[in-house]
Order: structure tokens, then sequence, then C-alpha cells
């Protein structure tokens, strides 16, 4: 029978579907791997994932120092 | 806010849709005054004020196809578009395919050309007694930045060491405004500025004050005062002379009122002991020019020399190059030529400063800085904006004005942030037969709501916006129309989880 | 090449032929002209309120900037009139008098009377030009209009040329409107179409069709003119004058290395000093020969 989920549908990129894919394996978050660029999520864990996001983009980024 | 504060264009914009949304007494009562009709002329494209100038002196009306047809074949539409823009602000009335002018209309711009019509539509020279009433221009010019400058230092609320907020409170009035426009929300210290209050803060001067007159019409709407008197003076407002003393005595009380109110703003500059003389400053008259580059502190009359053209603004506008202070290298560094605390701290937001000097900032554009100013809400074509509109003389003679590395990098660092695109949706899945998802495919696509459908898996996203419950209907009724596939399934069972 | 954009300021010359005798032949009054006139400008400054306006005033004998000028005319300020009209409109209107008052006529009656100075008053208007262009920091757009009452004077045919060339190169739109008088000008009407601007004959007798003319034709800036048509004229006198007499001629001879125009054959080219030693076809004696036809557009000659 026709199941219906209430959740957030995300568009993003190839290796952030990645990256999240990943993180799905610690804390289960995905309802369902839809293609290669989109996933659909629990709303709840949005904003953590994000985040994560967030700091992983920090984290591998270069920062240049500003000479005083 | 939810729409983002945006140039000069969207303002006009925003007070033709305010135009717009007035009933159509408001609006004939608006009209009829020349210096109302010339403001708002001003205000309309010019497509459309080329329309409006050809049909001005014209007695009859015409048809629309002919109107049509003064543009060229490719541009028709848009011509076409112009004039249902004109109709929707109730310039132009059209009937049986006939376009005419708003006959108020028309015989009040005539005036405000001709000079005829209502005495005191521009204005009434104050002509008073006594104490010397020349206040000089520079004078003026100093009043209005001082108001306005600390209205947005409140904003951005600079703190000495103590933790002590050091700048002033505005008046009461001031403060209302930003609270209602959402520029500053009420906290526990007082009040705190909001991501919207960021993106103000950006802006050049006349968009800034655009907003604070555009608010304060519709608080003028909320305490029921007559909007048409509001908007009457206003428009007066725009097209006085600087530095000239004018009369409040055939003024209306709401537009006395008006005038106190305003006056804590820097807009009007009105002598307690002469409660009947005032002067409009540059901060109101510059919003009758285009010009979206004459950013605040400095902008007080040039003088003209006699080698110079005198332009219709009569001069009370600097060229907007001599008040660029910023200069911004290929490597993110970014000097700027100011001492004024309130351009320093708005550098602040969106810079990482490294050194002040007695007539210079230095510092840098760095990730962390630009992230830090994208997570409080600017966005990061407003920083640009903003870093061309102040940017050097020697910076402006460049094209384009920026470095181009910069500005990449600027909106990479925005794009960075919106790597995930979240849409709260709806997900259906497990369809038994091809018909049924089919169906509700279609009926989906039809009314616009589909967000990603895989035909292969019978997968199907829908937006949350969708009308839940005729669309739980017609799943039901697919259901139904097979009854033998889903005999056991109750309704409880679809409802989401 | 720069594309207009929409609220780009312009720059409008208007050049005023005030010859009082070209105007007593006309349907029309000055005084009532001057009106719409003033009124037309009002529109103009009306529209942008960066737009630049330089008002010139051109008769028989003299050429003065009537706007913006030094003179001290001081209006009493007159509180029904928008502030940036007034001073423009006081100083337009008593600048044209007062050319109007110095001029004496020696003979009213003279063909010569009715012919102004167009040619200096266009170079006047395109050196205010050149320099607000390079003082202005945005693009500006600029363009000419000649409000012609007069003849076309025959001697000023290379002067007018070389200006209106001038124009073309600059960008600069010249469009004319003929108030008055019976034939067409044959210089002006090439000035409008070599440089993209209308030519308009107004019959005004009526009150306001001048204004009305105007307003329809000569308001628009560059940026509307690419969206709104303006009337066209089919037929274009493209006549020239002669360089040495100064007649206006439909056949002639043309200097092959300058270009000049001259209607009897000269062994030297007085502009450059070509030599033309070989022998010339005459179209008398070239029966038959298809190479000297003359059409009605200039022959070339050769120059070996």
């Amino acid at each position: 029978m026709v199941k219906a989920v209430k959740g957030t549908f995300i568009e993003c990129d190839s290796a952030a579907r990645e990256v999240l894919l990943k993180l799905n394996s610690k804390e289960k978050f995905i309802i369902e791997d839809l293609d290669s660029t989109h996933l659909f999520i629990n709303s709840t864990h949005l904003k953590r994932i994000q985040v994560v996001l967030d700091e992983l983009m920090d984290a591998n980024t270069y920062k240049a120092n500003v000479v005083k | 806010m939810s729409h983002q504060l945006g140039s000069e264009e969207e303002f006009k914009t925003t007070i033709a849709d305010y135009l717009e949304s007035l009933p159509a007494q408001f609006s004939q009562r608006v009209f009829s005054s020349p210096a109302a009709c010339l403001a708002i002329f001003r205000l309309i494209s010019t497509v459309g004020k080329q329309l409006i100038m050809s049909m001005l002196y014209l007695d009859t009306s015409l048809r629309l196809q002919d109107v049509s047809q003064w543009a060229r074949t490719d541009c028709q539409r848009m011509v076409r578009g112009k004039i249902h823009q004109l109709r929707k602000l109730q310039l132009v009335t059209e009937e049986h395919g006939n376009v005419s002018l708003n006959p108020v209309f028309r015989t009040q711009l005539r005036n405000a050309l001709t000079g005829g019509g209502d005495f005191s539509s521009f204005g009434t020279p104050f002509n008073g007694t006594g104490r010397d009433t020349r206040i000089t221009r520079t004078q003026l010019a100093q009043y209005a930045d001082q108001k306005w400058e600390a209205m947005l230092r409140f904003m951005v609320g600079r703190q000495d060491s103590s933790g002590e907020s050091v700048v002033q409170p505005p008046a009461e009035s001031v403060r209302s405004i930003l609270r209602t426009a959402k520029l500053m929300e009420d906290g526990e210290n007082g009040m705190a500025i909001t991501n919207s209050g960021f993106q103000f803060l950006l802006q050049d001067t006349q968009s800034q004050v655009w907003t604070v007159l555009l608010q304060y019409l519709r608080q003028a709407e909320m305490q029921q005062m007559d909007v048409v008197e509001v908007l009457n003076f206003l428009f007066q407002l725009i097209s006085l002379q600087l530095g000239r003393a004018y009369s409040a005595e055939p003024l209306t009380s709401i537009q006395r009122r008006m005038l106190g109110e305003l006056r804590d703003f820097g807009l009007v500059l009105q002598d307690d002991q002469r409660p009947l003389c005032f002067y409009a400053t540059h901060l109101v008259t510059m919003l009758s020019s285009s010009s979206s580059t004459n950013s605040g502190a400095n902008s007080t009359n040039s003088k003209d020399s006699v080698t110079e053209l005198p332009t219709s603004q009569q001069g009370e506008l600097a060229a907007s190059s001599s008040h660029g202070y910023i200069i911004l290298e290929t490597n993110c560094r970014i000097y700027a030529y100011t001492d004024s605390p309130l351009q320093i701290a708005i550098l602040g937001l969106f810079v990482r400063l490294v050194s002040r000097f007695s007539n210079l900032v230095t510092g840098a554009l760095t990730r962390d800085s630009v992230r830090q100013a994208l997570s409080q809400g600017i966005t990061a074509d407003q920083i640009i904006t903003f870093l061309t509109a102040n940017a050097h003389p020697q910076m402006q003679s460049r094209v384009p004005v920026l470095p181009v590395t910069v500005t990449d990098q600027i909106r990479l660092w925005e794009q960075e942030r919106n790597r995930l695109h979240p849409t709260h949706a709806h997900f259906y899945k497990d369809f038994a037969q091809k018909q049924d998802f089919d169906r509700v495919l279609r009926y989906a696509q039809d009314i616009g709501v589909v967000l990603w459908a895989s035909i292969e898996k019978r997968q199907l996203v829908v937006t949350r916006q969708v009308i839940y419950a005729r669309f739980q209907r017609l799943l039901l009724c697919v259901i139904r129309v097979l009854p033998w596939a889903y005999r056991d399934v109750r309704v409880r069972d679809l409802i989401v989880r | 090449m720069v594309e207009p954009v929409e609220s780009d300021p312009s720059l409008l010359v208007v050049v005023l032929d005030v010859n009082p005798t070209a105007w007593t032949r006309s349907p029309l009054a000055l005084n009532k002209a001057l009106q719409q006139i003033v009124i037309f400008i009002n529109a103009y400054l009306a529209l942008n309120p960066e737009n630049k306006l330089v008002v010139i005033g051109a008769s028989k004998r003299n050429c003065q900037l009537l706007y913006p000028s030094d003179s001290t005319v001081d209006a009493a300020h007159d509180i029904q009139v928008y502030e940036q009209f007034r001073p423009v409109d006081v100083k337009v209107l008593s600048g044209v008098q007062a050319m109007v008052s110095q001029v004496t006529v020696e003979n009213i009656n003279s063909l010569d009377e009715q012919q102004s100075l167009m040619s200096r008053a266009l170079s006047m208007a395109l050196c205010h030009i050149h320099r607000v262009s390079e003082s202005q920091t945005g693009k500006i757009w600029s363009r000419i209009l000649v409000l012609s009452a007069g003849e076309d004077a025959p001697r000023e045919y290379i002067s007018l040329m070389n200006s209106i060339f001038a124009a073309q190169k600059m960008s600069v739109l010249m469009d004319i409107c003929k108030a008055c008088g019976q034939k067409d000008s044959v210089f002006l009407q090439q000035a409008a179409d070599i440089t993209g601007g209308n030519y308009l004959k107004v019959n005004a007798t009526a009150d306001e069709s001048l204004l009305q003319t105007l307003m329809f034709t000569c308001l628009a800036d560059h940026y509307t003119r690419s969206i709104i048509n303006a009337p066209g004229s089919a037929l274009i006198d493209f006549r020239a004058t002669c360089f040495c007499h100064r007649r206006v001629i439909d056949i002639g001879y043309v200097c092959s290395v300058c270009l000049s125009i001259f209607c009897k054959m000269a062994p030297i080219c007085s502009t450059c000093h070509t030599k033309f030693s070989f022998k010339v076809v005459r179209p008398d004696r070239a029966q038959g020969n298809s190479l000297a036809t003359p059409t009605a557009d200039m022959s070339s000659l050769e120059l070996k």
C-alpha cells in the first residue's frame, strides 16, 4: 500500500551527498536515497547536518595568515 | 521582512506598490497637488514617462492599438506592459479600448510644468523677521548628518570597555520606527539589531531614507492618520529647495505633527523658538534625484564654480566619486581612508580590521569575517554593492571597479554555505499499480507541486504547501478504484507519520 | 558601442533661431512659440533630475549662450513654480528678449536677413557637449534640438556639414523643428538624417500643436528612442552647395582626393591643391559613352 512520509527533500551536489551518506551510518536520518543529487531526510536532523557540513568545510579549508 | 532590502530601483517599485494599493478616491486626492504629481511622475519608468508626456497635451483619448503601435514591433509587448503599470497606478484610465490620462493628474501635471494651480504646493517661503533667518547649507548638512548617524550608530551599537553602550539612544519615534520595520528588536539589554538591520546598514543613504519613509507611511496608516495628507506633505518635502526657509503656517495639524516626528531623523530642521519655520535637509531633497551613489556622511553641496555647468539640481549634490574611501586590493586587503566611527563600525561587520591610524583603517576580507557576516543575514551581493558604492575615486576609474578575484571569492564563500537546498516535503512510495502512480503523478504535475518523481521506482516527492486534504482524497480515490488490491487498507494507515 | 541604459542622464542643447525677420513671416508669433518651448524645457527637466540643459540663441549677427549664463536676473521667488524650472525659464525668456531688441535691421526685405548663424550656433553647442562629457564621470547622452525659423544660408554649407559630421562622430542626435518658412531646409534635413534624429516641419497655427509635436518626437532620450518609433521622412533632399560660388547644385564636379564639390571645372582643386592635368570628358561631348553619363549624384573624375 501507498506509504506517505513527511520530511525534508534535499538537493545537493554528489560530494555533499556522499558525506551525508557516511554520516548516516552513525546517526540514521536518511529516509530514502532518491538519486545521485537528491535525498529525503528526517526534518529534525536538518540543522545538525548543516552544522556538520560546515565544520567539515572549515576543517578542509586552508586559511591564509593575514600579515600584521 | 521576508523580502531582501534591495537597490534603489526596488524602492521605487515599493513606493509605487504602495501607491497602487491606495483606493481610487485616495489617489484622486493625492493627485490634486502639482508637487505630488511631479514626484509621482519621476517615480515611473522612462517609457512610462514618455507615454504620459505624449498624451499630456492631447485632450482626446487614444486607441490602445494606436498607442502600442508607437513602439517598435519587438517592443510592443513591453510597452503594453508599461501601459498596464500606469493603469495600476491609476494614472491612465482605459475603457472600450481607449486610453486617456487621469484628468486630475493631467491638469495638475500641466500646472506643475506651467506654474499654475495650487499656490502652496511647492512650499510657502517663510517671511519672518527678527533673528537672522539664514541657516547655511553646511549647518543644515551637519545637523542632518549628525541625527542620521546617531540613528545608525545606535543600530550598530558601539560599546566601550565596561560593556556599557556609549551611544545615546535616539528619540522614541525613531526607535518605534526601527522596531516596526524589524530593523531592531527588543532584547534583554535594550534593543538589538536584526538581520534586516545589518542589510539596512550596508545600503546607500537614499535607500535607507526611503525605507524609513515607507515605514512611517505604514505606521501612519495604522494610527489612522489621513494617508493622503501624509503623502502630499512627503512629496512636497521632496521638491523643496535646500537652504530655504519655509513656513509651516499653511500646513494642517497632521502635517505639523509629521514635521515634529521627521525632525528626529534629521530630515527637517525646525527651530523650537520659531516652530513655524522649517528647512528641508539634503537627506530628503536628494530623494528626487535618481542617483543612488550619494552615500551619507559627506554629501554636502558643491560650490558651483564659474566654469562648471550648473545642473538642474542646483548643485546640491556633490559628485559621487568624491565620497569613496575604500581601496580593495586583489589580495583582499582593504584600506579605508576614514575616521568616522560609524563607517569603521560598518566595515567591521564583514572585514577583519587590523590596524587603525588617524585617517586610515586597514584590514582584510577573510573567510571568517565574511562568513560571520553571511551568518548574520548579509548577502554577498550587498557586500559587493557596498564596496562598489564606497570605492575610492582611484578604484572607480577601473572597469570593473572591484577586482574580479575578490568579488568571485565572496560569492564562492556564500555558495559554500548553501551546499544543501532543503525543502519541506512529503514522500510517497510503494504504489502497487503503475496506473495509480501515473494518475497521482499527473494530478500532482497539473497542480504543480512535484519536486521529484521517479517512474521506475514509483516514488514521488511533493511540496508541503499542497492542500493536503485534497491530495489525500485523491489517493483514497486511487485506492478505492481497485478495492480487491487494497482491501485491508484503512484511512488511518494513510495518515502521515 | 555602449548601449543607453534607462537611468542615464541626458544633455539637451536647444538652439533657438530668434531672427525676428523670419518669425514675422510665420503664422505663429515668437512669444507664443517661446511659451511652448519653455513648457517643453520644463518637461525635459522634469524627466530626470540629473538632466542638463543648454540654450543657445542664434540670430543674423550673433549667437549667445542664453542658459546657463552669468546674467543676474533675479526672479522674485514664485512659489507656484517648481524651484528648478523658474531660473531656467526666466533666463531664457529674458535672454531672447535682449537678443531681439538688440537686432537692428537694415534691409528687412533682403533675403539675407532671414538667414541665421546656424553653423556658429551648432559649433558652440558641440563645444559645450564636449566639455560636459569630459567632465562627467558617468555616461551622458547628448542631443541637439534646433528650432529653425529662417532659411538656409548657402555660404554656411561647409561649416554646417563639418559640424554635422562631428556630431555624428560624437553620437549626438540632432532633431530639427522647422517652425515656419515655406521651403524645407536642405542642410538641416541632411543633419537630421545623418545623425539619426528627426526633421519636423510644423505648420503651427493652432495654439499648442508645436508643443505637442515637440513632446511627442523630441522629448525621448537615446534609450527611449530605441523603443518608441519616431516619425521618419521619406524623401530627403541630399543636394549640396558648390565650394566656389556657394550655390545649391544638383550636378557638379567632385575632386577625387578631398571630395570638394565644384560647379565648374577648374584645373586645380582649391581645397587640396591637386592638379587635374588630364583630358576631361564633358557631358555634352560624351554621347553614347556610358562612363560619362551624368546622373543625379556627383560624378567623379580620374586623376592620372
